[in-house]
């Protein structure tokens, strides 16, 4: 490590200070350096990096149980960029070297991951000027997005220490604002690792409505996941194609800047012909 | 305006301010000469809400009836966020995909870092990721503070007459490559008059930081401020959105990708952490 103070690290999540897979993050992380976990006071699912105004912000600490240690945890009353932010701002007395946010139930794939809670928060620390990682783990079968007590985070959490070691060493380059890690449900710690791209056009969860007779009436969706061995001309270094064909850790550079790739003024006289 | 099936276009309408701001009856108003516009907005304020998609919403519908111009319009009020109503306008509403989604106008610019927590923007990126070309439309505020600020339609004037001219321009022509969405800045003092300029978004210029106020105990609710950081040109791209806007006072055009990936070769990023993972 090359910075000569003990590394601090904050930890968050999306699926609540509650989540297992927060507590595998902490245990291998904590050999790293001083790690701070602060979460959603519940599910957080979905909410990207929205930061509502009907939160509260109210923030109780906690003693968390897990694997025979008692760790202190801070639960927030708001979505996760908005429990980065009191984290930041009023929890830690000093900025963070780097912000790991899961290990999330289920993985983060496609480019609907705006949608996120996990990838949202690691985007709202690298706004903040703090290097951001996003953990997910896949899950083998739907239910365990809602029932993951017998999902073993253990393999993913070897990978969130190597990922924020590299993260921890020296800077990241320009545009690398977040990495965003998948690793398969079947991976081991000798699972090789791939860079990869988000799979464009690619809605990896798609959640059709089910159909309803009447607009007052709750809308519901048939959750399921699609099968990135059957999409055609999804590209083989794409982050659903690596996780879910290749069964490789999936490792996508993400950048804060939704600016096109076109030079400014070729759009600039392609509309004022 | 016609499609390229000879149909009278189809525009969407949503924004995050709610179905009830005026903001969003402008833009229906200017936009109501291009096309037909189906409006399908939040049916309550949902600022701050990015292109979030939160299952805990009931997605109901209810139709209201509003009065305005001379003629009664029907308005499409969604429990959910922008990226909700602009799905369930596709979904349910409208049954298709419409020629495109104006998301709008929004009373407060969108610039600097703040894109991703927009919801206005997230309305547009929403409609960009089914495939629909979309235009995100926001009226700078004339005062620092939010709630300084009391608009009323006629604010919304010439920010309705930019957004009628750059969803003809997208109307009438594709959107190159990686160009999903627009996002159009009009600043509070522009006139029709007023010069555009295409910019690139100021994504690591700090702009609004929603920070927490003072309060004695954590027990208290936070409370939230806005704070803007646009005073000086230090360390602002010159052709940036926020140079543009609140520099030199001109409309910002800025192309919009969903795609997230950094602008990096993949190859060389592996080198550089299987280096690290050595080391």
């Amino acid at each position: 490590m090359s910075k000569q103070h003990t590394p601090r690290i904050l930890l968050v999540n999306d699926d609540g200070l509650d989540s297992i897979g927060l507590w595998a993050a902490a245990q291998t992380l904590k050999d790293l350096g001083e790690v701070t976990v602060v979460a959603p006071s519940r599910q957080q699912s979905g909410v990207g990096r929205s930061c509502p105004t009907i939160s509260t912000g109210r923030i109780e600490e906690r003693e968390c149980a897990f694997d025979h240690s008692v760790w202190k945890g801070y639960a927030v009353d708001g979505t996760p960029a908005q429990v980065v932010q009191h984290a930041l701002l009023e929890i830690l007395p000093e900025p963070p070297d780097l912000v790991v946010s899961g290990i999330n139930i289920g993985e983060n794939v496609g480019d609907n991951i705006g949608l996120s809670g996990t990838v949202g928060a690691a985007l709202e620390a690298a706004s903040l000027g703090i290097a951001g990682l996003a953990m997910s783990l896949e899950v083998q079968h739907l239910r365990q997005l809602h029932d993951p007590n017998d999902l073993d985070f253990s393999v993913a959490a070897q990978f969130a220490r190597m990922f924020a070691e590299m993260m921890l060493s020296r800077k990241m380059p320009a545009d690398v604002d977040v990495l965003k890690v998948d690793v398969p449900h079947d991976a081991a710690v000798d699972t090789p690792w791939q860079i990869t791209r988000l799979a464009a056009r690619y809605h990896h969860f798609d959640a059709p409505l089910k159909p309803r007779s009447d607009w007052n009436q709750k809308a519901e969706t048939i959750f399921h996941r699609l099968d990135a061995s059957q999409q055609p001309g999804l590209p083989d270094d794409s982050d659903a194609y690596v996780l879910q064909v290749h069964r490789k850790v999936s490792v996508t550079p993400l950048t804060l800047d939704f600016s096109s790739r076109i030079d400014v003024n070729d759009l600039d006289s392609l509309m004022r012909k | 305006m016609r499609n390229s099936y000879q149909q009278p276009v189809q525009i969407v309408v949503t924004n995050d301010d709610g179905v009830q701001a005026p903001g969003i009856w402008a833009a229906a108003a200017a936009l109501a000469e291009l096309g037909e516009v189906t409006i399908s907005a939040p049916r309550a304020q949902a600022s701050g809400s990015g292109r979030s998609f939160p299952f805990f919403n009931d997605g109901k519908i209810s139709v209201q009836n509003v009065e305005l111009h001379g003629r009664t319009w029907q308005a499409h009020a969604v429990g959910g966020t922008p990226a909700q109503a602009v799905y369930h306008a596709v979904v349910d509403i409208l049954g298709r995909k419409p020629d495109l989604v104006v998301s709008g106008i929004n009373f407060g610019e969108n610039l600097g870092d703040s894109l991703g927590r927009s919801g206005t923007i997230g309305g547009a990126l929403e409609a960009a990721g089914l495939g629909i070309p979309a235009l995100a439309v926001s009226l700078q505020l004339k005062n620092h503070r939010l709630e300084m600020s009391h608009p009323s339609e006629a604010d919304f004037a010439t920010a309705a007459y930019f957004t009628r001219f750059f969803a003809r321009l997208v109307l009438q022509k594709p959107l190159p490559y990686d160009v999903d969405a627009l996002k159009v800045e009009v600043p509070y003092n522009a006139t029709p008059q007023t010069p555009w300029r295409v910019t690139r978004s100021a994504a690591r210029f700090c702009y609004y930081s929603i920070l927490p106020g003072e309060r004695e105990n954590w027990d208290e609710p936070a409370k939230y401020d806005i704070v803007r950081n646009d005073q000086t040109r230090d360390g602002l791209p010159p052709d940036s959105d926020v140079a543009a806007v609140a520099h030199d006072h001109v409309v910002a055009v800025t192309p919009l990708s969903i795609d997230m990936s950094s602008r990096i070769q993949l190859d060389d990023l592996s080198y550089e952490l299987k280096s690290r993972e050595q080391a």
